[in-house]
This record gives structure tokens, sequence and C-alpha cells, in this order.
């Protein structure tokens, strides 16, 4: 058994499985499918998520301090990484804290994507290779098979014809972005940071003008739960502050030199 | 270096143009075709994934004349490539009208005749259907000919009869409402065809109008067949079924309530087959279900271990089938004897096989996943991969 097999077998035939059924409680419609199906993922996953949320946030409320410190040992570069690991120590957060969470979730969102995209089954081949990740003893499968890929305006075997799926994908990816993007008053961090704000949103826009909507929808709802989480764990951050009356400087991350 | 605010911008618009033009190239899905044999005459017609259709001579194997090119040029949508050709997709035998090899294209919802000139395809094409645009709609189920008529069906669910010698509209189509991926069977006056919609219509030649609809258990895509007034069909919901072709009523379903039958654990993805008192119905977890044409009653079943996906034939009591693995690279090709259920395996391949078995005579045609053809003898086994050139 090769490492696709193994990977068919646990991961993604019982989430194509699962997916499946629970399109029978709701309404036979593969939209509400997906939704369902991500919110309960991102509820399974809620306490990995706010782990790497909570530490994203305390690493951005520690970038003064580490600018500080790259200010005063900016020539002494074995002393700077001593005193930030001093810093991180003192704050009780690993620097990996943020990237080990993502690390974990990322084989649970490929197979959510996989799965989506093997339900959505848009051509012969893609069905005929559906009727193989079905379980024959989940005897109401194959009665439900192939799903009605019809929700509100779209074809969720298609792309979005009036681009409002892409739109909202890449607002709200935006929104969740800027919520933990911090401001810096050197220019050239601001630009790297700006880059990075727009650069996915706009990546992932582009992506749902031309993949399947089913897709695009299961991005959008996964957006929104996420600024919604992150929206408890750190508030609106800069977005709140976007729609304030413009803010003193010292609001501001010191530059670095 | 120092990123500024007018770098990050262009950083930015380059990215987007990259994601773009990967994103516009490669969302597409690639709809490969399973096209099966067609025999004319004393020419085999091959009609290939690359989008080629050969005639062949069927004693000597030469290919006969040059191939007509399948292609499709799209001019290119929003974040596509521009502008780029295309093979044809086919998902079904063509069928053979006169000196005609007519065929749907499933990615241009459209459907071509060829006329055959001594054993010669024309690439100056006779007509098509619709003339000049498209049905908006993809064609994945074949065509079924009826007294020089030609009966199809688009996955939109409309229902078309075409004139075979003209491709001129027989009768305006008739709209089911169901998603439609199966060939119609036509006997008598009557066309009967399968939905996704869970329903098997009978339609009227003569108009189109529905005489009865019959409602089952799961969805379809296998095409019916009818014999002797029975219309035999397979579900995805793992049942066949026998429905009076005058009535629509049922006859038996299997599996039935009987508690000495096997279930089926997978879709039945091809028509059944009937031979003398027996349906033969192949499924999609590797074994052909052998019941009572009369009763439904379980008889036997045969194990070949694989998917069935290609339709199997019937030649002088043998059932022919080939299987797939599950990562459509490899096959094997069986014979099983219809009167004691016996089988023996034909050939393998390191390719996978889901396009149409045809028999002609002793020799068995197969087309591949890799887009080959073999011809196998019957008896023997003995496989022979056909070289398709252009003379």
């Amino acid at each position: 058994m090769n490492i696709g097999s193994i990977w068919d077998l646990i991961i993604l035939s019982p989430m194509i499985n699962i997916l499946v059924v629970v399109s029978k409680f709701l309404f036979h419609n593969l939209g509400l499918s997906i939704i369902a199906f991500t919110i309960v993922i991102r509820a399974a996953l809620y306490p990995i998520s706010r782990k790497q949320m909570v530490s994203t946030k305390k690493m951005q409320d520690m970038q003064p301090k580490l600018a500080e410190l790259q200010k005063k040992y900016a020539r002494d570069r074995q002393k700077l990484a001593q005193e930030q690991m001093a810093l991180y120590k003192t704050a009780g957060i690993s620097p990996l804290g943020c990237v080990v969470p993502m690390i974990i979730q990322l084989p649970i969102w490929m197979a959510l994507y996989q799965a989506i995209m093997r339900v959505l089954a848009t051509g012969p081949e893609q069905l005929l290779s559906l009727s193989r990740h079905l379980y024959s003893s989940w005897n109401q499968v194959f009665a439900l098979v192939p799903l009605n890929s019809h929700f509100l305006w779209i074809n969720l075997g298609q792309a979005d014809p009036y681009f409002i799926l892409p739109i909202l994908v890449g607002a709200t990816m935006w929104v969740q972005q800027k919520m933990t993007t911090p401001t810096y008053a050197d220019p050239q961090q601001q630009s790297q940071t700006q880059m990075m704000l727009w650069m996915m949103p706009l990546l992932f826009m582009i992506m749902s003008v031309t993949f399947a909507s089913g897709l695009a929808l299961y991005w959008l709802i996964s957006n929104v739960i996420s600024v919604v989480m992150q929206y408890f764990i750190s508030g609106w951050g800069p977005l709140g502050t976007m729609f304030q009356k413009k803010q003193p400087a010292n609001n501001k991350v010191p530059a670095k030199k | 270096m120092k990123i500024t605010a007018r770098k990050a911008i262009i950083g930015i618009i380059a990215l987007v143009v990259i994601a773009a033009l990967l994103a516009g190239c490669t969302s597409k899905s690639t709809a490969r075709g399973w096209a099966g044999v067609t025999k004319i005459d004393n020419t085999l017609v091959f009609t290939t994934i690359a989008g080629k259709i050969y005639s062949v001579d069927s004693a000597t194997g030469a290919t006969l004349g040059s191939p007509v090119q399948l292609t499709v040029t799209s001019s290119g949508g929003f974040l596509s490539c521009g502008s780029s050709t295309s093979p044809i997709s086919v998902y079904s035998s063509p069928i053979v009208s006169q000196d005609l090899v007519i065929f749907p294209g499933y990615n241009t919802g459209r459907i071509y005749a060829y006329p055959l000139v001594d054993g010669k395809l024309s690439s100056a094409r006779r007509w098509a259907f619709p003339q000049d645009t498209s049905l908006n709609s993809n064609i994945v189920g074949g065509l079924a000919l009826d007294t020089g008529k030609i009966y199809f069906s688009t996955a939109n669910g409309m229902v078309y009869a075409l004139d075979a010698a003209t491709g001129a509209e027989v009768w305006s189509p008739r709209n089911l409402n169901e998603q439609i991926w199966s060939a119609p069977a036509v006997s008598g006056n009557t066309i009967y065809i399968t939905t996704f919609g869970k329903k098997l219509h009978a339609l009227s030649t003569t108009d189109g109008s529905e005489k009865w609809s019959f409602e089952t258990k799961g969805a379809m895509s296998a095409s019916p067949i009818v014999d002797n007034g029975i219309v035999y069909v397979g579900d995805y919901d793992r049942h066949i079924y026998a429905v009076d072709a005058n009535t629509g009523k049922e006859l038996w379903i299997f599996p039935g309530s009987n508690s000495d039958t096997e279930i089926p654990k997978n879709w039945f993805w091809t028509a059944p087959i009937i031979s003398g008192s027996d349906v033969f119905a192949s499924c999609l977890d590797g074994k052909v279900y052998i019941v009572d044409k009369t009763t439904g009653k379980f008889i036997n079943s045969v194990d070949v271990q694989n998917a069935i996906a290609a339709a199997p034939a019937l030649v002088n009591g043998t059932l022919v089938v080939a299987t797939i693995d599950l990562q459509n690279t490899k096959s094997k090709v069986f014979a099983i004897d219809t009167t004691n259920f016996a089988s023996r395996q034909l050939t393998s391949f390191n390719e996978g096989i889901d396009a149409r078995v045809f028999v002609d005579g002793n020799s068995i045609y197969i087309h591949t996943t890799s887009d080959n053809f073999y011809s196998i003898n019957i008896q023997s086994g003995a496989t022979q991969k056909i070289s398709l050139t252009s003379s």
C-alpha cells in the first residue's frame, strides 16, 4: 500500500463519505453540505487554530520590543539571538507556536479541498473516480450521489459567472489579513506587510474566478470563520483603527535601523 | 535590499499575473473521453483520446487514408491561456448510418457526421448539429440509431431527434429537466432514457412526448436495454430493474427482499446484457451478477476482482468483460461462458480500460486509457497492439 492509498483510506475517503451523508440532512444540497462540513472541521480544529492565533497575536505585541533589540544589537547577531530567545521565554511563547499548528492543520485542509473536488465530480472520469471512495457498508451514500451542484445562483462545479463569490473570497481574506497586520513606521517594513496584505487575497480571488465555485464557497466560509475567531481572540486589530479617526504616530511599531 | 512602495506594487502585480496565468491554465478539468471501436463493412473506426479518427482495414490492420482531426479551438475566456486548440472528447462509440460515421463531441456540445468513402474517412464533414454553434451542454451519453433517425441527450436534460442523413431536427427537443449522461435505447416507437434524477423515461419516437416514467432508487448513467418487451437497467443504488416496456410497471428488482442473494457493493455503471434466460449485470465492485431475466432471482456471480467500467460485449455465448484498477493503470480482459459461468482471463494490460469492448468475429478490440488500441483473439487471448499511422 503506497502513501496515496493510505491517505485515501484514512483521510480522504472518510471525508468524502461524510460530506455525502451530510447532504442528506441538508436538503440534498451540496452547497449547504460544504458550509456545514467546513464549520464542523473548523470547530474540530478550533483548539489548534486558537493556539496559532494567540501565538501570532503575542508575536505581534512583541514587535516593538523586538525592534528595540534589533536596534540595540544591530552589530552583534549572536547577542541579538540570545536576547530574542530570552524575550520569547519571558513572554512564555515559542517562535514555532504559530507555525506548528498551521502545519498540523495543512493535511486536513488538503483533504477537505480534495474531498470537495471529488464530490463535485465535474466530468465522467471524476464521477467514476468518486465511486471508488464510497463505503459499500454505508447504504445511503449510493442513493445520494451524484449530488445536486446548484446552490443559490451558482453551479458549484463551475466558476461563478458573476464574480460575486471571488470578490467575497478576496474581501474576507483581506479583512482577516488586515486584522493581524501591524502598522510599521519603517517604510520598508510597511511595504513588505502591505504586499502580503494584498497578495494573498488577490491570489485567492483569482483562483476563485477560475476554479469550481464549490471550492470558492469553502474558502469564503473558512475566511468568515477565521475572521470571527480572530475577532474574539484579538478584536478588530489594525482593521478597527482604520475606521477610527487618525491615530497619533506612537501607535506604530518603531522603525528598524 | 530596500523595498520601496513602488517595488512592492510591482511585486504584487507580477505575482497576480503569474497566479492568473497559472490558475487560468490549470483549472480546466481534463475530459479524456473513452470512445469504443466501431465497424462499417470491412472498416474498423478508431476514435482516439488525442482527437483523431482512423479507419483501418479489418482484414489487414492497415490504416486507410489519413485520420480526421477532431479538434476544437477555444477563444479563451477571462484569465484563460488565450486561444487554444484541444481534442474533441468522445465518451461513446461512434455509430454508423449508411456511409456516415456519426459521433457526439463531449466538450463541444455538437454531433458530427463524416463520410466513409471506399473505406477511407473523408475530412470533408457531411454535417454537424448544431451547424455553427453549440448545444451549450456536454454530451456524455452516446447516440441511438433507429430507422434513419438519431436520438441523443445532452447533460442538461434535453433529448434530441435528428435525421441521420442530414442532421436536421426531426422534432423539437424535449426537456426532461434532469441531468442525463446515458445513451438512449430505442425499441419499436419508444425511446427509453435514464437520468441522474432517478427516472427511466419512455418517450415517443414520433414527437418526443412522454409515455411513462419509472422511478428508481438511485441515479443512472447506464443505458437501458430492451428485450422482449422488458426494459432492464442498473442504477447507482446498486439495483437492477426489470420494467414493462409498454406500461412502465416494475416487474422485479434485484436484489429483492430474498435473503439468498448477493448484495452488489458499488454502482452499475454499464448497461446489463441479456443472454438466454439470464441478465448479466457488470458492477463497479468487480463482479458480474447473473439473475434470472423473468423473476430477477439471483443465480450466480463471477468475480473479476476489479471494477467494470467498460461496457462488456457478448459474442457466441461468451461475455467479454474488461476491468480497471483503482489507479487506472492496470486492466484485465475476461471471457465468461454464459452457460456455465466459467471465466478465463484472456490478457492483461498495464493501462486502464473504460471504453466499450467491441467484438468482431473472433477478435476483441480494446481502447485503453493510455490511448492505445489492441486486438485480442477470443480463443487464445493472443494480443496485438494496433498501429495507427497516417498513410
